[in-house]
């Protein structure tokens, strides 16, 4: 009897499994395809590239801000995270042709040099630092920012690492 | 053929269970993963919007402000936006900014225009503010925003 019971246990676990794949599969595609059936015109596709690349950027920044608020990352920890953000705005910025949508990246971009240049600088290794501090600077200045002084992109990007690791645990804003 | 139809019933149980089971975490969880994604965007844009607001010139300013409230209008259209306040309050909060640079620039006409868009924006989620509760906003950001945007 438990014999039958321990058959029955595991064939109906067996196909549960199978069942619970099966199901899954179409459920989830069918909802992702519910999602981007309004988008299925040129303009549309071009639409979602940049919601995909955005939100994956954003979502990787908010990683790195929480990183870099938290003592317990090094800087091997903080750079390898820095440069997921760098890694996925070049790899965007292919896919992407909307040029303000491009100013948008590459001030993302920019903010990720000047965080760059924080963690090099706390590491002491200051030329690594100058460097970064000055392709912030440069990718700043053509997006077309009015202060691009040392001073002020430190102060800014201290706060926004407040305000972005804050991002994933107390709201959107 | 006992052992058959005991081994026929505990399989096409367990599938039928598991397929239901299966059908709806995966409606579920992906539902989850794309309300996520559509967070992640509109925070990600509006954001980055609103940073070349508050550092860039008149003319980028203009230009993100601009691209981030058709970037919503799209969103909009996302079933995963469809009960998303912050991006409706975000676009508002964007068409009032737009019409304090037009503000400052002298466009008066489409200054207004921009704040009948914010009101537009913020009826859409029930919120039916006054047009002289906006104006008294655009007024405020523009004293804000006087000593660092330039007209143009």
């Amino acid at each position: 009897m438990l014999k039958k019971a321990a058959l029955f246990a595991l064939l109906f676990v067996v196909a549960a499994g199978i069942g619970l794949f099966v199901g899954w599969q179409p459920s989830s595609s069918r909802e992702r395809l519910r999602e981007g059936r309004a988008f299925g015109d040129p303009a549309g596709r071009d639409f979602l590239r940049t919601y995909d690349l955005i939100a994956h950027l954003w979502s990787v920044n908010v990683g790195s801000a929480m990183r870099l608020q938290n003592t317990k990352y090094g800087p091997e920890g903080r750079r390898e995270y820095l440069n997921l953000i760098l890694d996925a705005a070049q790899k965007g910025k292919a896919t992407v042709t909307d040029p303000t949508t491009l100013t948008l990246i590459d001030v993302e971009t920019g903010i990720t040099y000047v965080r760059l240049a924080m963690v090099e600088e706390a590491a002491g290794n200051l030329p690594a630092s100058q460097t970064w501090m000055q392709k912030a600077q440069a990718t700043l200045k053509h997006a077309g920012w009015k202060d691009c002084s040392d001073a002020h992109l430190k102060k800014l990007v201290q706060a926004l690492n407040k305000q972005d690791s804050c991002d994933s645990g107390c709201g959107k804003h | 053929m006992k052992a058959l139809k005991f081994c026929s019933v505990a399989m096409s149980s367990g599938l039928l269970i598991g397929t239901m089971v299966g059908w709806h975490f995966g409606r579920t969880i992906t539902d989850g993963r794309l309300i996520w994604e559509e967070m992640f965007a509109a925070a990600g844009y509006g954001q980055l919007a609103l940073r070349q607001y508050e550092e860039a010139d008149a003319v980028h300013a203009r230009q993100a402000l601009l691209s981030f409230t058709d970037f919503a209008r799209s969103m909009s259209k996302l079933p995963s936006a469809e009960h998303d306040h912050a991006l409706i309050i975000d676009t508002g909060r964007s068409y009032l900014l737009l019409a304090a640079i037009e503000q400052l620039a002298g466009n008066d006409s489409l200054s207004h225009r921009y704040v009948l868009s914010a009101q537009e924006s913020f009826k859409s989620m029930g919120r039916d503010i006054p047009e002289g509760d906006l104006n008294n906003q655009v007024a405020k950001i523009v004293k804000a925003a006087a000593p660092v945007i330039p007209s143009s």
